[in-house]
Formats: structure tokens, sequence, C-alpha cells
């Protein structure tokens, strides 16, 4: 498992040289982020566009290293490092976008496995939890919507397929609400 | 869809459903049973010595007041049963999974001195696969809004029996069937098949609800119209559980007989899984598990020597994984419900209809409790429990 972090870390160093304009301060995501909605979690993002030769005006590519929580209460926690390729298409309003996006991910698991409880008081102790990790590609879909200059919100819906851990391969399906902002106007402007 | 909608849904499962999970982890804690004023100075009779009558028992115990258990079986627990020796764990051959709140533990003893602790697990499987058209497949990615929990080292049975038992089981008459009870008089009076006659001021009954619609009880004067059709329109189906070991874990930790709607919908006319009964518990030992309620129980439980059906399960269980359950087989035990002279099915399901005319008490004399009159949670233990709760409460607070 420590491969694959490594892995993960290299891909975002690769992703932080590949990233234009250096000097200028990166947007920011922040949103509520659950597996189907009901396990709830926060992520916290940023985007990188890529100078790869292919943006256009209506076509960005972007890399977009993302980090979430989330928690099944009393069942387990999960932490999620993931980095995001994707393709921005904006629609001609320009207030309207869609992202495409495959990643590659780590998820740092706690789980409960078992605890105790007191038959006086009803309360719990000795949680025992299993800490796993997983190997986790994703691949997602965000629709966006700018109300501001430097204010847009967006859904996504990602899919990311749990491999390499102690237990078998399984499929997870997130869904994030959040709000991006955007300290650079200029881009806006283009 | 609320949590006792929820459960009778999908309880049929037998362990609950697919998102008991979430339901579980955000149940609040169970509080204590809440202290009240007893009015009441005379005696009890409380048939049936399972989940229920063994709570109503433990209850008036605890207020101090004289009772009388008389159980028709030669054991007590009801659908609570235990196969302490089949392997190195005990076995839960009935009410396994804890439906709720871990705290509920608490709140059964009712008792805050108590300084014990249990360990219980976290049942939360991740290896689903589901048997669909004589197609295995797996389907880990629904273990996600599974869970619930479960005992470690004991069980349902023996909870009861060591935490609630000692205190009442001198007040428990064993392997005394009811034949009638006669409520018609200012004393409740019950006579057993063997002609004793028991009698007291109020009775709960806590038989099952099988037992009730068989009319196996004569009842003086009889049960109120109301009262039989709601009975009647409850179904309280077949159920069995099979455990088997084997030399080799060749099964995932949950195998669903069925499509994935029927996992996600649950079945109105039953269903069937197979589950490792060893999940988290410290052992080696391979146990392998059929749970089977309803329509999907049927096949089993009406199969008639326990020979033909091992072979029966294990043709079956060859059929999904190639031949490996012969060749590993070692040993079962098998737990067909409907066959228990005394308890005749698996559990309530279904629609519960008219629920006032249910549970309602008859001439302030007769009073009901079991999973099918729980408040909330029927088919549980903790449903049973709470509805001996409300018996008994009905009881002390009139006098």
């Amino acid at each position: 498992m420590k491969k694959q972090l490594i892995f993960l870390l290299l891909l975002c160093c690769v992703g932080f040289s590949q990233a234009q304009e250096q000097s200028r301060r990166l947007p920011i995501t922040i949103g509520y982020f659950s597996q189907i909605v009901v396990q709830p979690g926060i992520k916290l993002g940023t985007e990188l566009p890529l100078n790869v030769g292919l943006n256009v005006a209506d076509r960005q590519w972007l890399l977009s290293p993302q980090a979430g929580f989330f928690s099944n209460p009393g069942d387990d926690r999960n932490l999620v490092l993931n980095l995001e390729a994707g393709l921005r298409k904006k629609h001609s309003s320009k207030n309207h976008y869609n992202t495409y996006g495959l990643g590659l991910g780590y998820l740092r698991q706690a789980k409960v496995v078992s605890f105790a409880v007191n038959l006086g008081s009803g309360n719990t102790s000795d949680t025992e939890r299993d800490s796993r990790g997983f190997f986790m590609p994703t691949l997602s879909h965000e629709w966006g919507w700018a109300t501001h200059k430097k204010r847009s919100w967006y859904t996504k819906l990602s899919t990311g397929y749990r491999l390499f851990g102690p237990e078998e391969n399984s499929l997870m399906l997130f869904a994030e609400i959040g709000i991006k902002l955007n300290w650079n106007t200029q881009k806006q402007e283009d | 869809m609320d949590r006792k909608e929820f459960i009778k849904t999908c309880s049929i499962l037998g362990i609950g459903s697919l998102f008991p999970s979430l339901l579980t982890s955000c149940e609040s804690k169970e509080d204590f049973f809440p202290d009240f004023e007893n009015n009441f100075t005379g005696k009890v009779l409380i048939i049936g010595a399972g989940a229920a009558g063994i709570t109503a028992g433990y209850m008036l115990s605890q207020y101090g007041v004289d009772f009388e258990i008389i159980e028709a079986a030669p054991v007590y627990g009801g659908r609570l049963k235990e196969a302490s020796s089949f392997a190195d764990f005990p076995i839960d051959l009935g009410a396994e999974w804890i439906h709720t709140d871990a705290s509920i533990l608490a709140t059964l003893i009712n008792d805050p001195n108590v300084n014990a602790n249990i360990e219980l697990i976290n049942y939360s499987p991740e290896t689903l696969s589901i048997w669909n058209n004589g197609k295995l497949r797996k389907r880990n990615f629904f273990t996600n809004f599974y869970g619930e929990l479960k005992f470690k080292n004991t069980t349902w049975y023996s909870f009861f029996e060591n935490y609630m038992l000692p205190s009442i089981r001198n007040q428990i008459v064993l392997d005394s069937p009811v034949a009638a009870i006669d409520y018609s008089g200012d004393m409740v009076e019950v006579r057993n098949t063997n002609g004793q006659v028991f009698s007291g001021d109020r009775l709960i009954l806590t038989v099952p609800l099988s037992v009730l619609k068989a009319g196996s009880i004569d009842m003086t004067p009889a049960l109120p119209a109301a009262k039989i059709s709601a009975m009647e329109d409850i179904n309280m189906p077949d159920g069995i559980k099979v455990f088997m070991e084997f030399s080799e874990r060749f099964y995932p930790e949950m195998l669903y007989d069925g499509g994935v709607f029927d996992l996600l919908g649950g079945g109105d006319e039953g269903e069937k899984l197979y589950y490792d009964a060893a999940f988290g518990k410290d052992t080696n030992n391979n146990i392998f598990a059929l749970f089977a309620v309803g329509e999907q129980a049927r096949e089993y439980a009406t199969i008639d020597t326990d020979a033909e059906l091992i072979q029966y399960i294990l043709n079956e269980l060859d059929e999904i994984f190639d031949g490996k359950a012969s060749q590993t087989y070692v040993k079962h035990v098998t737990q067909n419900w409907s066959k228990e002279p005394f308890i005749r099915g698996s559990y309530t399901h279904g629609d519960m209809g008219d629920f006032d005319s249910l549970v309602a008490p008859v001439n302030d004399k007769l009073y009901f409790a079991g999973e099918t009159f729980a408040p909330s949670d029927t088919a549980t233990v903790h449903g049973a429990a709470r509805s001996a709760f409300v018996a008994v409460e009905e009881i002390l607070r009139k006098g």
C-alpha cells in the first residue's frame, strides 16, 4: 500500500509541475461528500489547469487533487486522497460546465470490528478498529454553475473501485455537492 | 418508511436488510425503561417463557409483584435458543442479530448497578454474492449499506439466561402447555394439558401468534372478533436455520438467493440467505448457515428427515460452488422453527393490519406481549421485550 501512496504523491508532483501559471492563486472546492448521500463527509480540493496543448476556448484539461472524509457512523471512517485528470467542457453560455474525470485514489478506512457495551449504563467502550487501505481508481462527472465571477456551485457523482485491500474488490459510489471559489477573476473573463 | 415499516419489510432477510447499517448507527441510545407508579397488588400469570415472557417476569420481579410463568416447552427461551457445543463458539439457533442500538442490553436489564460488559460484533459483511438464474455473481457494493450488531462470545439466549433468568427462574413452570384460559370471573384461571390449574388477577399472553391463530388454547369467553380478525390478517410464515461446518471456507460472507431487486426490496413472500455464521467470532471454524423464511423456507421446512434436508442443501450449495460443499462438509445442526410444536413458524411478517385491535387488552385482565405485539420493531427481540414492558406498565399503573 505504501507503494501506491508514493505513486499517488508522485502523480501529484507531476500534476503541479504541469500546471499553468504557477503564480496564480488556485481555486478551492469545498463540498458535502458522501457515499450514496447517506454516509456524510466533506471534501476539499483544488484545480490546476493542464498545459497539454489541447485547451481551446470551451474545453480545458484539469488536474484536481482532492482530500475527502466520510463516515458511516458506528461502522467506519474513511479518508480519501484522490488525483483526478479531467476535461471540462463549458456550455455556450459559459455559466454552466461539465467535467469528466478519471482519477487515482487511495482510500484509508478505519472500520469498527467490535466493542463492549456496559450492561449497567449502556455506554460503549473498548472499540476495536481495523485499519486498512485500498487503491481506488475513480470515474466522475461534475456539473457546475457559475453564479458569480468568483464563485460557482457544483454537483459531482463519482464511482470508485476498491482494489488491493485486505477484502475483496468492491464498487463505491460517491455524491458531492459544493462550492468552488475562484480567486482569479481573469479566468472567468477569458 | 419508518423503522417499523422498514423492519417489517426487511426483517424477512433475517438480518434486517440493506439499510439497517444506517438506521442502526443513527438510532439514538436506548433509554432505560421509565419508572412508573405501581398500583397493583395481585398476582400476574404469564404464559410463555420467551423473550417477552421472561422480560415481563423480570420487570414484575423488579417491582416486587407476585407472578408465575407457565411455559409449554421443557426449556425456556422460546425463539431464543443456543447450540453451545456445535462449534467453538455458541450459536444462536433462533434470534441472532441485535436490530437496534447496543444500549438496548442495558435497557432490558434495567439496573444501573449492574457492572458487566458484553462484547459485540459490528456485523457488516463485505463480501456478498447473489445466486440468480443459475449464476453466482459478486455484489460486494451492496454491503456498504448493511450492518447490524451481534454478540461476539455469547448469544441472545445466554444473555437472558445470565442476566434476567436468575431472579425469576423459580417462578417458571416448564412442560406445562396451556389448554384453556378462563377470564370470565374475577380471577383468570389457566389450565394446562395435565389438568393443573393456575390462577391470577391478570394474565400476560406471550405465546407466538401462530399458536394463538391455531386455536390451541380454549378461551372463555372467546376473544373479541376484532382481535381475532386482526390476528388472522398477520402472517407468521415458516422459518428454518441450518448451520453447517465445512473444513474449508469456499463461500462469501453473505450469499443471497435472488436478484438484486429482490435484495433491495425484500421479498413479500419470503427470503433465503446463506451467511458466514463465524463472522467476527473468535474461531477458526468455518460455519456457513442457511436462513430461510416464508415461501423460501417451505421447501426446506417440509422435508421429512434431517438427512434428506442436509443432502438437499448440500446439493444446492454444490451447484453454486462447484461441488465444494459436499467435499468439505463436516457436520450440521438444524433448527426448524416450523416443526417446533409450541412455536410453529418464524416471526411476524408483512402488513400488521389493525394493530390497535391486535394489542388491546381484553376486559382489563388479558394482556398480550411478544414480537407480534411490539409497539415498534416487530420481529425483533427488543420489540418483544418492549411489548412486555407496555403490558406490565399498564397492569401496574391501573392496579
